[in-house]
């Protein structure tokens, strides 16, 4: 979608999706956890949904967004090969006036 | 996980995910709670009046009236709190079973109470008068020897099955008869 704007990058590298894949996933499973045992304790549900939701808004400014740090490692790609050059092939067009020019030139 | 979406995607795919499986786990936790509490009832005043309910038709009913007092949570004198945190409020109301010749089970709700969440459970009151008319289908409660007061609970959870419980305990009294006019 956003992929035509090429005034922002939006993507991450291969290593930074890694990264925050990682992230995002330990963030919330994290405050799940420490929000389901503090629930229990204190005896009160939205403690753990409130939790796990603040982990979900932490997660997501710090995984979202492109940050500088998740392009840190760019894809190195293999240098310009020097091509041979290709002989120019003719075109229909060019074909037959070739062909007229020989006409022309047989009378 | 290349694009700024399917980040979003993923981020909040796997939050719903984790809330699912804590909803559960709070259900699991508290599956084997036993909410059964004790009750203690008694009846004070017992009349029984013959008058027609104009709503239904010009027929004489009988028609109860009992004042009650009712405490809860009375079982080893420790006080049970029915709240945890897999319960938002109960509904608590209390039934009368009687027997009439025409009728083998008779269940009427007298009254009942919602509870919420961090208020307290333990109910004591005294003298009550019933929230809702007792009315037999016809004359069966003038004499009648065995009528049983009993209290249930539904109870409101968050996740998980919402079960109705009898409290430990029940009343019986009888009604005279004699009509009061």
């Amino acid at each position: 979608m956003f992929d035509n704007l090429s005034i922002w990058k939006w993507h991450m590298d291969f290593v930074g999706q890694k990264h925050a894949e990682y992230l995002f996933r330990t963030i919330i499973s994290l405050c799940g956890f420490v929000g389901f045992i503090l629930g229990y304790v204190k005896e009160q549900f939205s403690i753990t949904i409130g939790l796990t939701l603040i982990g979900f808004f932490v997660s997501a400014i710090l995984t979202i967004p492109p940050w500088p740090f998740y392009s840190r490692n760019p894809l190195k790609w293999q240098k310009v090969k020097k091509a041979k050059k290709i002989e120019h092939s003719l075109t229909y067009d060019e074909y037959k006036e070739d062909k007229k020019k020989e006409k022309k030139k047989l009378k | 996980m290349h694009s700024l979406l399917a980040r979003g995607n993923a981020v909040l795919a796997y939050t719903l995910s984790v809330l699912v499986t804590l909803t559960f786990a709070c259900f699991l936790s508290t599956i084997m709670v036993d909410y059964r509490t004790a009750t203690e009832m008694k009846t004070l005043k017992i009349e029984v009046k013959n008058l027609p309910e104009y709503g239904v038709s010009k027929k004489l009913n009988d028609l109860g009236h009992i004042t009650f007092n009712l405490d809860t949570d009375i079982l080893f004198f420790i006080t049970i709190n029915l709240f945890n945190w897999n319960v938002k409020q109960l509904f608590v109301y209390m039934t009368a079973e009687y027997e009439t010749p025409t009728n083998e089970l008779n269940q009427i709700i007298l009254w009942d109470k919602i509870i919420l969440r961090g208020e307290n459970s333990n109910l004591h009151l005294k003298n009550m008068r019933t929230k809702y008319y007792f009315w037999d289908d016809g004359n069966g409660l003038r004499g009648n020897k065995n009528v049983t007061l009993t209290l249930s609970y539904n109870i409101i959870p968050n996740v998980g099955r919402l079960p109705i419980i009898g409290a430990i305990g029940s009343h019986t009294f009888s009604f005279p008869s004699q009509y009061t006019r």
